[in-house]
């Protein structure tokens, strides 16, 4: 397999567990709202952020993987 | 061939003509579309291969030029008498600095790199990359008006316009909103009560400046790349690793006595220093790393998303590849609206959370 | 792909520079007005609320006043009633006493006067009498009593005879 096979593989597997956390997190926040609708705007809040951050690791693996494949 | 297509044109305007409904009519193509192009496809690229004239088209090539940055602003290709394909672009000032002279000449000198500029003994012609090399071996030093910083200087005088008139239009009206104030008002206190005050606490007033220019920055030059032949301004990590900087400096300058306490003296055991020291150093400079790329990875994303979509219609070289994929640029592009203004939110607010952390004081300790 | 990750230098500087002119100048004419309008009019508006409470208060503490003053008023006049009608009654009471009295004392003078005016009149009756009976006398008994000492006491003892009432 090429190298840039694999990275593209790499960054698929960054995106899938970005896709599971991120998922996570809106399926968390939902029943948080579901559960406290007053407390809406906050949780919003959170959830962008924690899934910013979960973004934010996903993407530097495909950085990381456009560096690889070159 | 040739008679297949009519037909199936026709049974397309047919079809939307029928049903009426529009919904209804979209599906329908939509349905009918999907079923036949493969063969299409297939159809047209045997057609291709018989000609054999035109250049195979690379997706990727079409895709990064639109994607990087550009010494001209080029809007589109017209096909000339010679059976070529001339981009039509607007040249751009072109700024350089070597050997302790600055040149100035507009990027047309260069006829789409196919011409070199002669600046005195220096000889200026632009590589494969798009990048200006200097032939007779000089370093040179590009400051030039690119494409991006073209239309970063177009957004700074939007932004200019619409917050300067915005905040003109309070005089004499007892701070009453009217005009374009209405507009302004509520994304400046969106900012304010939704992102600063929370974050930061009642010092808020001071980081103000930046993080409202941050987020309006953003957000304007996100949705000035969505417009076709756009720059990807936001979409640089040039421009995000400037902005992540200042994110850094500000956050840094303001870090209190408990912020750097927690960075050099963390409450662990002794021995645990030599790891957590270092983890927590990595970690004031991996947060601005992590805005850099969030935000540019998201915009250079959506780009190449929609570039890609519409890269399909010259991949199968096939017309009726167009509504499907002008559908999904449709969607897409409607996504990116959100992700143009998501993405300026999240920078502002881990920003202001950032520089929040930075403030933290003293009397938090004792929570923990 | 790794042009994507290349920084240039020119972009950098571009937008360092415009960033920060942009930042500087819309502080300076952008966000300090419309944030400063903004808390003016927060201000204003908590003014305007206090000032609004405030004045309810006022109010509230000035119809308490009326009522008071209302309620003193009432007093007032219930006294004033009741005081003009206490002297009412002393007048009324007086008036009659007066004019019971005034009454009485001219059913007095008027039965004195009736006494007198009848004992006037007796007395000018039982003269007349006297006299009538005189005359009638000396007519009947002219010859009779030809001595007037005879006649005389013949009369007196007559007289006496006659009891009157």
């Amino acid at each position: 397999m090429t190298i840039p096979g694999i990275a593209a593989i790499g960054a698929g597997l960054a995106v899938l567990g970005a896709g599971v956390g991120i998922g996570r997190i809106g399926g968390s926040a939902l029943e948080a709202i579901a559960r406290q609708p007053e407390a809406a705007g906050k949780i919003q809040t959170v959830m962008i952020i924690a899934a910013a951050l979960v973004e934010g690791a996903a993407l530097f693996a495909v950085v990381v993987s456009l560096l690889v494949a070159g | 061939m040739h008679h297949t297509l009519q037909n199936q044109a026709n049974f397309f305007r047919l079809s939307s003509l029928l049903l009426g409904s529009k919904r209804l009519s979209l599906i329908v193509c939509f349905g009918f579309i999907f079923f036949v192009s493969p063969v299409l496809a297939s159809d047209s690229h045997s057609g291709q291969d018989s000609s054999g004239s035109e250049s195979e088209f690379n997706p990727v090539t079409t895709i990064l030029h639109h994607v990087l940055d550009n010494h001209d602003w080029h809007l589109f290709d017209l096909p000339g008498h010679d059976g070529h394909d001339h981009p039509v672009s607007i040249p751009l000032p072109i700024i350089l600095y070597s050997e302790g002279q600055f040149d100035l000449f507009m990027s047309s000198a260069f006829e789409h790199g196919h011409a070199q500029v002669n600046k005195g003994d220096r000889v200026y012609a632009l590589d494969e990359h798009g990048h200006i090399l200097d032939l007779a071996g000089h370093s040179v030093l590009d400051f030039s008006i690119t494409k991006n910083v073209a239309s970063m200087l177009v957004a700074v005088l939007l932004l200019l316009l619409i917050f300067m008139s915005g905040a003109k239009s309070y005089e004499g009206v007892h701070g009453r909103p009217v005009g374009i104030a209405k507009v302004v008002e509520p994304l400046v206190l969106f900012v304010r009560d939704d992102i600063a005050i929370p974050n930061i606490g009642h010092n808020y007033k001071r980081y103000m400046p930046y993080l409202l220019t941050a987020f309006f920055f953003i957000w304007i030059n996100n949705l000035l790349g969505l417009i076709p032949s756009g720059a990807n301004f936001t979409g640089n990590i040039s421009v995000t690793a400037t902005l992540a900087v200042f994110t850094l400096l500000i956050t840094n300058f303001s870090g209190t006595k408990t912020y750097w306490g927690h960075i050099f003296t963390p409450h662990v055991p002794l021995w645990l220093y030599p790891i957590m020291i270092p983890v927590e150093m990595v970690g004031i400079v991996a947060k601005p790393i992590a805005l850099m790329i969030r935000l540019f990875a998201n915009i250079t994303a959506g780009h190449i998303i929609i570039l890609s979509l519409v890269s399909l219609i010259f991949v199968f070289k096939s017309l009726l590849i167009a509504p499907v994929s002008l559908v999904f640029v449709l969607f897409i592009s409607c996504i990116e609206l959100l992700v143009a203004a998501l993405q300026a939110y999240v920078f502002t607010l881990l920003s202001a959370l950032f520089i929040g952390l930075a403030l933290e004081e003293p009397h938090l300790e004792a929570h923990h | 792909m790794k042009e994507l990750i290349q920084p240039s230098l020119g972009l950098i500087v571009w937008t360092s520079v415009s960033f920060l002119i942009l930042m500087v100048v819309l502080r300076k004419y952008a966000w300090k007005p419309i944030l400063d309008a903004v808390d003016e009019r927060d201000q204003k508006i908590s003014q305007a609320i206090q000032a609004a409470e405030e004045a309810r208060r006022e109010v509230g503490s000035l119809s308490g006043e009326r009522e008071r003053l209302l309620a003193e008023v009432k007093d007032e006049r219930d006294r004033i009633m009741a005081d003009a009608a206490k002297t009412r009654d002393i007048i009324v009471s007086e008036a009659k006493h007066k004019a019971t009295d005034e009454a009485s004392r001219i059913l007095e003078t008027a039965r004195e006067a009736i006494h007198n005016e009848r004992m006037a009149a007796v007395t000018e009756v039982r003269n007349m009498a006297a006299k009538l009976a005189i005359d009638v006398a000396e007519k009947v008994l002219g010859n009779h009593f030809a001595d007037q000492a005879k006649q005389e006491e013949f009369v007196r003892a007559e007289m006496d005879k006659i009891k009157l009432n």
